[in-house]
């Protein structure tokens, strides 16, 4: 979908890091709720809530063209002896520059080798590969799958 | 590679003798000066007494006041047991570098913490850092890479007991903000048991797992 608001999520989710807030709603999309999910697995952040602009819903309400603008994503936020679990989300690939990923790319991308201008693999990091299908996974499981993808972001 | 000639290395307590013409601290001054350390920190005496200092800076600094221009001497000692632990210390004095010397040394004592080091060797992944207009790339080398880094984290990396480590150093290489930069740096590392525990994840060591060989350091 679009990496423009994926940016501002990213930008958002380290701000709100720094300012150590527990609970933060970001834009509802299909690309969001698969990062938010993905960030939930990996165990950067707590809980993945759909909600409205107020606040995470207590009970499923039903999303309809209705109430879709008011529709947010309720990320918990995770914090461990006075620093954030979260700190650093970057985009790889941009709106203005594209970067994908052959799947032998992606091998040599995660056994720690540089891709290109793309700076190697941390330890601790955590990189999302958007794949053909449209389906966003973790770099390793790109790499198990062998499949081809686009590197959206990486985070720490 | 030759080390540069301005860097002196004043191990403060030192048991055996030093040069002529440089002044010697008695082994009963320095015995006492980690009495009073030990008490004011804790550490055990003897690991005081066997700590490696390093003088990282020696200046005269002045002051402009009505009376003119005061000059003292200010000093940067980094102090380290070259096993994890280290510490930076100032200390100013108005009549004798020595005395600076010896005050930040006092400091860097007090201000010792442990650096998360991998493999007790090199630090985990790669740091960036930014101190004032000091801006400090650390990078973690393979085993036998050495210290290829400027002369100030040289002896920062060597205090800790850092043996691989690859480093630039952009913008300003003031030699105090460089130091106090890669200090920060060196303390902003997340070791690989943290992040576990941060994220709810195990950690598996492959090493082990397939070749059956256990990790050096432990």
């Amino acid at each position: 979908m679009s990496l423009v608001k994926l940016a501002n999520v990213g930008a958002h989710l380290q701000n709100c890091a720094m300012a150590k807030l527990p609970l933060t709603k970001i834009p509802y999309t299909k690309l969001h709720l698969q990062i938010a999910l993905g960030l939930y697995k990996e165990g950067f952040i707590s809980s993945v809530k759909r909600g409205s602009i107020t606040g995470p819903d207590l009970t499923p309400v039903e999303v309809t063209p209705d109430n879709i603008s008011s529709r947010r994503l309720w990320l918990g936020m995770k914090y461990r002896e006075n620093k954030p679990v979260l700190s650093k989300f970057q985009l790889i690939s941009k709106p203005n520059r594209r970067v994908f990923c052959t799947s032998s790319d992606l091998r040599n991308f995660a056994a720690g080798q540089r891709f290109r201008f793309v700076k190697p693999l941390q330890p601790g990091e955590v990189i999302f590969v958007r794949t053909r299908e449209k389906e966003v996974i973790d770099l390793h499981e790109a790499v198990k799958k062998q499949l081809d993808g686009e590197l959206l972001c990486r985070i720490q | 590679m030759i080390s540069p000639i301005w860097i002196h290395t004043t191990t403060i307590l030192l048991r055996s003798k030093k040069a002529d013409g440089e002044q010697e601290l008695n082994l009963t001054e320095s015995q006492e000066l980690a009495k009073q350390l030990s008490l004011a920190t804790g550490f055990d005496q003897d690991y005081i007494t066997r700590l490696s200092a390093k003088t990282l800076v020696l200046k005269t600094v002045r002051n402009q006041t009505s009376k003119g221009k005061i000059s003292s001497f200010y000093a940067l000692v980094c102090v380290g047991d070259r096993n994890g632990m280290l510490g930076i210390g100032e200390g100013k004095d108005l009549i004798e570098p020595g005395t600076a010397v010896l005050k930040a040394h006092w400091q860097a004592v007090k201000n010792l913490t442990r650096v998360p080091r991998y493999e007790d060797r090199t630090i985990f992944g790669n740091i960036e850092h930014k101190y004032g207009a000091s801006v400090v790339h650390l990078r973690s080398t393979p085993p036998g890479s050495g210290l290829r880094c400027n002369h100030m984290i040289f002896e920062l990396a060597q205090c800790a007991g850092l043996k691989d480590l690859s480093a630039k150093v952009y913008r300003s290489r003031n030699k105090m903000n460089v130091v106090k930069c890669t200090m920060e740096a060196l303390m902003k590392q997340k070791s690989i048991d943290e992040v576990a525990l941060e994220r709810g994840k195990k950690v598996v060591d492959l090493r082990k797992v397939y070749y059956s060989v256990e990790k050096n350091d432990e």
